[in-house]
Order: C-alpha cells, then sequence, then structure tokens
C-alpha cells in the first residue's frame, strides 16, 4: 500500500485519463451498431462490466505476472530468496493494493461513464457483484502466480502479456456472452477460470442467464481459483529450485 | 551550408543508433505490428458479437467505409505511433538522466533540440515502417495496393502529423524533469491525444466544441487524410489545405516545445540542476 500511495500522480492520471480511455474504447464498438442503440442500457452495461473485468485480466498478467520478473530485473529477488516467507504472499502482496485499486477505479468509471454515456449501469445484486469481483481478483492472482513461473524460466516474454490479454478478454467472454462465440471457441471458453468469473458479475449486476446452475458455477470457480493458487505456489517453488541448482536465479 | 552538412550527418547519427537499438528488440517491433490488429480484432469481435449480421452494415453506414479492419488498423497503427513517440520524447531527457549520459549530450557541438527531434524523427520512420507493413497486411486482401506516389504522400502525411508531437513530448519532458512523475503525464497527454484524434471513429460523433479541439491536432488530419487515401472516402478539406494546416501546427508545436525546452535548460544550468533527477 506504501508503494502504491507514494506515486499519487499515477493515481491522478489514471482517474483524469479515463473519460479519454473510455470514449477511445467504447465508441469503435458503438459504431457497429445502429445509432439509435447507441444509448441501449443492456450494450453499455455490458461494455461497462467488461471494462471493469479488463483491470481484473490485466491484474493477473502486469501485477501478479511479473512481480517475480519484476523483482529480478530489480536486484531483489535474490534477498526475496533468502528469506522464509511464502512465497506466495511476497509475489502475490499486489492484491491489497488491487482491491482498493479496483474499489476505486469502479467508482470513478461508473462515474464517467454515466456521465459520458448517459446511462444508469444496472446493479442488482452488490454483494453479488463484490463477491464476484474479488473471487476473480484472486482467479487473476493464481493465474499471475502461475504465469509469473513461467516468466522466471523463460525471461523474456516479449509480447505475450499483451497477446495473452487479448486472448483471455476475448474467450472469456468479458465484454459479451461466450453464447456468441463459434463452438469451437466456446470449449476453450468453458475451460478458462475468467469465463465463469465475468459470467457471474454479468448475472448479478444484470440477472442474465448463467452457463451453469449459479451455485455450481460458483463451486467451479472457486475450485479453479483454489487449484490455480496451489498449482502458481508449486510452480514457483519448482522454478526457484530449479534455477538454485543451476545458478541462475539471478540471470535475466 | 557546414551547418546543414553537419545536422545531416547528426541525423544520420541518431536515426542509426535508435534502428541499432531497436533492432536489438525485435520484440518490440513485433509488439508494435500486431498491436494495431489486436486492438482491431477485439474492437470488431465485439462489435459483431453485440450487433450480429448486420453490423458490417451498421459500421459502413457509421463511418462511410466498408472495411472495417482497414479503418481501425489504420487507426492502431497512427495511434501507438504516435504513442511510443510522445513517451520516448517525454522521457528521453529523464532516461538519460538515470543513466548518467545526459551532459555528454552537452558536450558534442551539436544542437541539444535537434538531437531529441531527431529522436522522434527515429521513432516516426519505425511507426511508417510499421504503417506499411500493416497497411499491406490488409490491402494484400484486396485486389489493388496503393501506387508508390499514394505511398509517398502516405509518408509525409504520417511524418507531418507524428512529428509535431515531439513538441508537446519537449513540454512535457521540461516540465516533468522539474516534477519528476513524466510517465503519469505522459500518459494523460496521450490519452486525450488519442481520444481527440479520432483513430478509431469519425470525429463527427463529437460535439462541435470537442471537434473544433480536435483540429487543433496534427493527428487528426493526419488520421482523416491517410483514411481518405487508403479507403477512398472523401475528406472535407482538399490535401494540401490540410497539408497547410498540418504543416503550420507542425512549426507551431515545435515552437511551443523549443521554448518550454530552452526555458528549463536555462534554468537548471544556472542552478546546477543539469543532471539532477
Amino acid at each position: 500500500m506504501r508503494i502504491y500511495l507514494r506515486y499519487p500522480a499515477w493515481l491522478v492520471a489514471d482517474i483524469v485519463t479515463t473519460p479519454a480511455w473510455l470514449v477511445l474504447f467504447i465508441l469503435p464498438i458503438l459504431l457497429f451498431l445502429p445509432r439509435e442503440q447507441w444509448s441501449n442500457p443492456q450494450t453499455l452495461t455490458m461494455l461497462f462490466w467488461g471494462w471493469i473485468f479488463w483491470d481484473i485480466v490485466s491484474a493477473g498478467l502486469w501485477n501478479f505476472g511479473n512481480a517475480i520478473r519484476r523483482e529480478q530485473q530489480m536486484g531483489t529477488l535474490e534477498f526475496l530468496m533468502l528469506t522464509n516467507a511464502s512465497r506466495a504472499i511476497l509475489f502475490s502482496r499486489d492484491i491489497f493494493s488491487r482491491i482498493v485499486s479496483l474499489a476505486l477505479s469502479l467508482t470513478y468509471v461508473y462515474a464517467f461513464f454515466t456521465l459520458l454515456f448517459n446511462v444508469k449501469v444496472v446493479v442488482i445484486n452488490p454483494v453479488g457483484v463484490a463477491l464476484s469481483l474479488l473471487i476473480g481478483l484472486f482467479t487473476a492472482m493464481g493465474f499471475g502466480l502461475l504465469y509469473g513461473a513461467l516468466v522466471l524460466r523463460f525471461k523474456q516474454v516479449g509480447p505475450l502479456n499483451n497477446i495473452l490479454q487479448f486472448i483471455i478478454l476475448g474467450l472469456s467472454g468479458a465484454f459479451f456472452p461466450v453464447t456468441a462465440l463459434p463452438e469451437s471457441a466456446r470449449v476453450a471458453a468453458l475451460a478458462l477460470p475468467f469465463t465463469y468469473s465475468i459470467d457471474l458479475l454479468r448475472h448479478y449486476s444484470m440477472a442474465t442467464p448463467t452457463l451453469l446452475p449459479v451455485t455450481l458455477e460458483f463451486v467451479v470457480l472457486i475450485s479453479y481459483t483454489a487449484l490455480l493458487l496451489a498449482l502458481g505456489i508449486s510452480a514457483v517453488k519448482l522454478v526457484e529450485n530449479r534455477l538454485k541448482a543451476t545458478g541462475r536465479l539471478g540471470t535475466y | 551550408m557546414r551547418k546543414a552538412r553537419r545536422a545531416l550527418q547528426t541525423l544520420a547519427a541518431v536515426v542509426v543508433k535508435e534502428m541499432k537499438i531497436t533492432s536489438r528488440y525485435i520484440g518490440f517491433l513485433v509488439m508494435m505490428a500486431s498491436l494495431p490488429f489486436m486492438f482491431s480484432g477485439m474492437m470488431m469481435g465485439i462489435g459483431y458479437a453485440i450487433a450480429g449480421p448486420s453490423a458490417p452494415r451498421n459500421f459502413a453506414s457509421n463511418t462511410g467505409v466498408e472495411d472495417p479492419l482497414l479503418y481501425t488498423v489504420l487507426g492502431g497503427v497512427l495511434m501507438i505511433g504516435c504513442m511510443v513517440l510522445i513517451e520516448n520524447t517525454s522521457g528521453i531527457i529523464r532516461e538519460e538522466q538515470m543513466m548518467g549520459t545526459f551532459e555528454l549530450h552537452y558536450l558534442t557541438p551539436n544542437s541539444t533540440i535537434l538531437l531529441w527531434l531527431f529522436h522522434s524523427l527515429s521513432s516516426a520512420l519505425i511507426t511508417l515502417g510499421v504503417m506499411a507493413v500493416n497497411v499491406i497486411a490488409v490491402l494484400a486482401l484486396r485486389t489493388s495496393l496503393p501506387s508508390p506516389v499514394d505511398w509517398l504522400i502516405a509518408a509525409g502525411i504520417t511524418l507531418l502529423g507524428l512529428l509535431p508531437l515531439a513538441g508537446l513530448g519537449l513540454v512535457v519532458a521540461a516540465l516533468t524533469v522539474r516534477f519528476k512523475e513524466v510517465w503519469a503525464v505522459a500518459s494523460s497527454v496521450n490519452a486525450f491525444v488519442a481520444m481527440l484524434s479520432g483513430f478509431y471513429y469519425p470525429l463527427e460523433v463529437f460535439p462541435i466544441a470537442v471537434r473544433l479541439a480536435s483540429q487543433f491536432l496534427p493527428t487528426s488530419h493526419a488520421a482523416q487524410l491517410l483514411r481518405s487515401l487508403f479507403t477512398g472516402t472523401a475528406s472535407s478539406l482538399n490535401l494540401w489545405e490540410r497539408l497547410a494546416v498540418m504543416f503550420a501546427l507542425g512549426l507551431a508545436y515545435l515552437a511551443v516545445g523549443r521554448a518550454f525546452y530552452l526555458r528549463w535548460e536555462y534554468a537548471a544550468k544556472k542552478r546546477g540542476e543539469l543532471s539532477k533527477y
């Protein structure tokens, strides 16, 4: 949290630029609709939640996924590895600042969205929405740990972060129901944990039907998240031991 | 004559240096070339999923362009080129300071402003290359590519559209060396330039006041001209009038950037803060 609050300019810039990014992203999509549907509350609410969910997917890739590599590049990874602290906590500490930043961004994105597009974003069940978002963050954390272990192993990922981001957003149905995807893509979508997170989020916000019965979908999401977290922690440990044995912990 | 030759030598040196550095990071080039397609794919995918089979017809009706892929890829290349240029120019002073090489630039007989502008020119040339690759990739699906003359005009429009942003970058660089948080400011400038330039939509969707503000951006003219050139749609002003407007804007942006930079440089030299970061 201290690191997060040390750079207030970033927070201010984030707030100030939100309307610009919203316009830049939403308008091109609306061009595919007839003009009279540009104010459709259902469509705009779906785009709003997709935008918020993008934050969660980004957290998985850029925050949690790159945490290990960032420490490596700063030259502090070895010092962290000298401690007996849990690697999961060390490399997922961003979860706390992400919860705060997600809550903050939800507030100002909501305000700007309402102002810009003259639409009231529908939120039928706020508790369900909050729960879906929170579990989604932990899902991102688990995914990020697994991805981070791969990044630690292979070092250079190049544009992989950006490519993965778009693939995950597209396949998980962040901006539209996965039922709109072709059959082959739907199978891949159901294998992604993020699909269930956004599906539940839309269900609690807009009362849209879920892919599975609600309780079952929650169980699937929580199980998937627990599995990802367990795999992520194991993967980080495995890669750490391997790199220590080959003397490549500090090389990047 | 000697001054001009020296300036050209400096230009060649900076461009060769930047190209060598860029060639070391192929991933960056791949990302720059592929990001426009990724953005386009996402926007088109969402658009088609939401609107169904009438999506292409609606797009054509709202933009006057039949090919959403060409429209969005072109916009994407310009947007990314614009962002890279602003960030590079804004951050160049701070980066050089942090590497400890900033003062070395003052040991050369070259104008430091020219040096930073040549950095921006290198960035713009890379954007030109990426644009050529991406547009050819999209147009190859059609029967004909633009003529060499059209490519030359496109290159001129792109350079005239992007280079003035170096002036903006110099303003940000000068201000933020004083106030430290360069990336936050550059990011904010990028967001509003991108929004007002109409890279991904016609500016007619905005209220008149916003449309007027966008006319002061060379990138908004570049976006409209390039769309008109590659998609064959009509433009509201003729080519030469728009180029004249862009040229005038370019001079204004670069003059303001120069003024800000010189003012900061003078104050920094006087206070002994040239290398302070």
